[in-house]
């Protein structure tokens, strides 16, 4: 491989096309892509050629400062100050200069090699926008290249810029920030020189202002200068005198008051025109209807993912019944039965709930790219602050429905320590997309008629275990106030089938990965547990699944579980699938309207009930537990999280099968 | 907000009786789903009112919408569109889902026919299925919304014009 010569990092605020632009860049790149901020929490590198010249690109989380509060921004933050890339790339949403600039205006400060691009210049010019780009890039003194990332425009210029600016650096040129400021930057510049570690090092300008803001890695670096008392009691007192205010609210300003200046000169405005976005917020994000809306919205998604995707499953049942028909055939015995009771019941059987996976997959991707999944979080915010909880949670949460792990990542962009710690121990509960199967086999056989409505209530049931075990953490042992929510709403935009599709494909791939690797595994594992000791009747309670079952069943009793149940929620430890897949294998019988038979036989629809909530609760798989290790950077808390997952899958399935008793 | 989609009486009407219409049928539908649970059938076509609890109260929640502000629209003139555009979304994407069940369920009638005898039983769910099985309100009821629709698109170009 040869060296790149160049490296280049996208920044920018949230959601305003970072993401879109790397993978138009980079050959073959993924990076997931959504309508709504905070979905990159990690840095990405990519690279692609232009004029025979290797380049290196870097996609970096969104901030709105290089004062980093949330774990994300911290990333870029660092990615920009540590490993200095030669070019850096702020992507600026052009519908939004006001607020997009501020951070421009700390990157001016870095003393880096910048390059803007305005993007999302379609939806600018849609609010009436009209920007002099020529008169703003003189003012800030930086190339600016203008885009609509979505449709490739301007992305071949783009490149040029990229490789034109990494080869030859700008000039640097510094905002003004009024004599005050600039004196007291000045005076602490000369100060700073004194130590030659410290200049040989750092953009003196950027450290003055930083050390003024009392940026706490800043003082770190400053902490062992033989110049430090002098600055600290000298310097600073002085400033602080000097501009009658804290210096971080005087630079602030500054900085609002440069960009309104810039703007002033560069941005016609118009006539505001109302939008499709206000139209839709005005109902959406209305305090009465808005969480209903949501329910309803949510109610068509399983009723889409359920109606809709039954016979694409039948057709996938049909070609498993046919292989499983042909594999009866072979003569030996042990591997017939291993193809036909193992690979084809069991891995077929979970086969077959690709359909509503993916149609789930689907739903969910028209919600996330339209732009409303930011809107639920904002309805929710005020419900949830009221409860002492914080509504950015609610967006990790959401995206926990198609599978946890991303999720619990995505808990770094909420701000605040115990905030993402509450967030990370919620995530579990929210239903997976694994946790789907088991839903639509169990729904089917014991409600017929409300099928849909009981999956939709499964999801429902989440979101409030979820809600309510944050607020008995918030209670107990993460005592405390959640940081404010701020959240910028993204424009809405129409998704188009073909986004849509692709969204579905790359969350199904993973889906199908997993059948291939894991549950093909688990598939095996199961089939050698229900044939072994060998002659046994398969699946049968002198097995060892029965034996496993048997075992552990009087702990399941109360719930009304047979122990074919507590043998297959055992496997599903490792991953919820297993469940459906253990089924296939223990009934030994090919399809799913006999293996709903079979479950008619042996359990109650209350107690089936019972058994869809404790899926939905108890330990989504051992990935997850793994995430959560790796986020918490905990084994207390990992530890806490499985305990307390299954306890409360058990008290929940305990009340729903009393209550249910005393009912029916 | 800046909202300038301007409301006439005529429009006011026609989000109250749109909205009426669907609050009508959505009491109707989870009234039958709730009765037919208790086993106490309905005469009627469920084309007409389809027994379906959740269904129905979805159908409330878009009458709803159609209703939310048409008194206050009504006394100030301002501002009708928002709730009308909203509701004919959803009440859209609620068609939109009905009918692709619809079409789904087709299908698997399709494959039910031609399929081979050994195969036909996993089919069999949709042996019996007609164009009417899937006929709903969530369905047919869209037709109402389609003037309004009609009008908001209207809106939308002529706000664009105006550039
Ligand atoms: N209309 C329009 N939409 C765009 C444009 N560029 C990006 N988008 C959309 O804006 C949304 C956000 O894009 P991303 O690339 O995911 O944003 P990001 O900056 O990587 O966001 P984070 O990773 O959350 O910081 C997506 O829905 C894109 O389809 C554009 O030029 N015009
Ligand atoms: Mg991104």
């Amino acid at each position: 491989m040869r060296q790149p010569s160049y490296t280049i990092a996208l920044i920018g605020n949230p959601n305003v096309g970072k993401s879109v632009i790397f993978n138009n860049l980079v050959p073959g790149a993924r990076q997931h892509v959504g309508n709504w901020p905070g979905k990159t929490v990690e840095k990405k590198e990519g690279t692609f050629t232009h004029y025979n010249t290797l380049l290196k690109l870097v996609d970096l989380p969104g901030t709105y400062s290089l004062t980093a509060a949330a774990e994300d921004e911290m990333v870029s933050r660092n990615y920009i100050i540590q490993e200095k890339p030669d070019l850096v790339v702020d992507v600026i949403d052009a519908s939004n200069l006001e607020r997009n600039l501020y951070l421009t205006t700390l990157l001016l400060e870095l003393d880096i090699n910048l390059l803007l691009v305005l993007n999302m210049t379609d939806i600018a010019e849609e609010k009436g926008y009209k920007i002099n780009v020529k008169a703003l890039s003189e003012k800030l003194g930086v190339p600016i290249i203008t885009t609509i990332a979505t449709k490739g425009k301007g992305l071949v210029e783009l490149k040029e810029a990229i490789l034109k600016a990494a080869q030859s650096p700008t000039k640097k040129r510094n905002l003004n920030y009024g004599k005050k400021i600039e004196s007291i930057i000045a005076s602490i510049v000369e100060l700073l020189k004194k130590d030659p570690e410290i200049a040989k090092n750092y953009p003196l300008r950027w450290l003055s202002i930083k050390a003024l803001e009392k940026d706490e890695q800043v003082l770190d670096i400053i902490r062992d200068s033989p110049i430090r008392a002098e600055l600290m009691e000298g310097y600073f007192m002085n400033a602080n005198k000097v501009l009658g205010e804290d210096p971080d609210i005087a630079l602030a300003d500054a900085r609002y008051e440069q960009i309104n200046k810039i703007i002033e000169q560069t941005l016609v405005r118009g006539k505001r025109k109302w939008t499709f976005t206000d139209i839709l917020d005005k109902v959406f994000l209305n305090k009465y209807i808005g969480i209903p809306a949501f329910f309803a919205l949510l109610w068509a998604v399983f009723q889409f993912t359920f109606e809709a995707s039954a016979p694409f499953m039948s057709l996938i049942e049909m070609f498993f019944a046919y292989l499983s028909g042909l594999a009866a055939q072979i003569p030996n015995e042990i591997v017939a039965s291993l193809l036909a009771d193992g690979i084809f019941s069991g891995l077929g059987f979970i086969l077959t709930f690709t359909a509503p996976i993916f149609f789930l997959f689907f739903a969910l991707s028209i919600l996330e790219d339209s732009g409303y999944l930011a809107r639920v979080a904002f309805v929710f915010d005020k419900l949830m602050f009221k409860l002492g909880l914080h509504g950015r949670s609610f967006i990790p949460m959401l995206l926990g429905f198609g599978c946890n792990i991303p999720a619990i990542m995505a808990a770094r962009s909420v701000e605040g320590k115990k905030d993402r710690l509450i967030t990370i121990l919620t995530v579990p509960f929210m239903s997976c997309a694994a946790r789907l199967p088991v839903y639509v086999l169990i729904a089917g056989a014991f409600f017929p008629a409300n099928a849909a409505a009981a999956v939709w209530a499964m999801y429902i049931i989440g979101i409030f275990v979820g809600i309510l075990f944050a607020l008995l953490l918030r209670k107990t042992i993460l005592k405390g106030e959640p940081a404010p929510f701020i959240i910028e709403l993204p424009t809405y935009k129409m998704p188009t089938i073909k986004g849509s599709v692709i969204h579905m494909w790359e969350r199904g791939v993973s889906f199908l990965k997993k059948a291939g690797t894991y549950l093909l595994v688990g598939a095996v594992i199961i089939w050698l547990f229900s044939v072994l000791p060998w002659g046994v009747e398969p699946g049968s309670g002198e097995s060892l699944i029965g034996l496993l079952g048997q075992t552990l069943q009087p702990l399941f009793a109360p719930l009304g579980f047979s122990w074919q149940i507590v043998s297959s929620l055992v496997f599903a430890f490792l991953a919820k699938e297993l469940v459906v897949e253990s089924l296939g294998v223990i009934y030994g019988v090919a399809g799913e309207a006999s293996i709903q038979a079979a479950l008619i036989a042996s359990i109650t629809p209350v107690s089936a009930f019972a058994l869809m909530v404790f899926t939905l609760l108890y330990v989504p798989c051992l990935a997850t537990v793994g995430v959560i290790k790796k986020e918490t950077g905990s084994w207390k808390w990992t530890l806490f999280a499985v305990v307390s997952e299954i306890a409360i899958a058990y008290i929940a399935a305990l009340l729903i099968v009393t209550i249910g008793g005393l009912l029916v | 907000m800046t909202s300038t989609i301007k409301s006439t009486k005529k429009l006011v009407i026609y989000s109250f009786g749109i909205g009426a219409i669907y609050l009508i049928f959505g009491l109707l539908e989870f009234a039958r789903g709730l009765s037919e649970s208790l086993s106490i059938p309905w005469k009627i076509s469920t084309v007409l009112v389809s027994p379906d609890m959740f269904s129905g109260v979805t159908l409330v929640i878009v009458g709803l919408i159609f209703l939310f502000e048409v008194h206050a629209q009504w006394k100030s003139g301002k501002d009708a569109g928002s709730f009308l555009a909203v509701g004919t979304l959803l009440a859209a994407v609620f068609f939109a889902v009905y009918l692709a069940i619809m079409g789904a369920h087709a299908i698997g009638a399709g494959v039910y026919m031609i399929s081979p005898e050994a195969y036909a039983e996993i089919f069999v769910d949709w042996a019996e299925w007609t164009w009417t099985t899937d006929m709903r309100p969530g369905l047919w009821l869209f037709v109402f919304t389609l003037p309004g629709a009609y009008y908001t698109m209207k809106m939308w170009l002529s706000r664009k014009k105006k550039t």
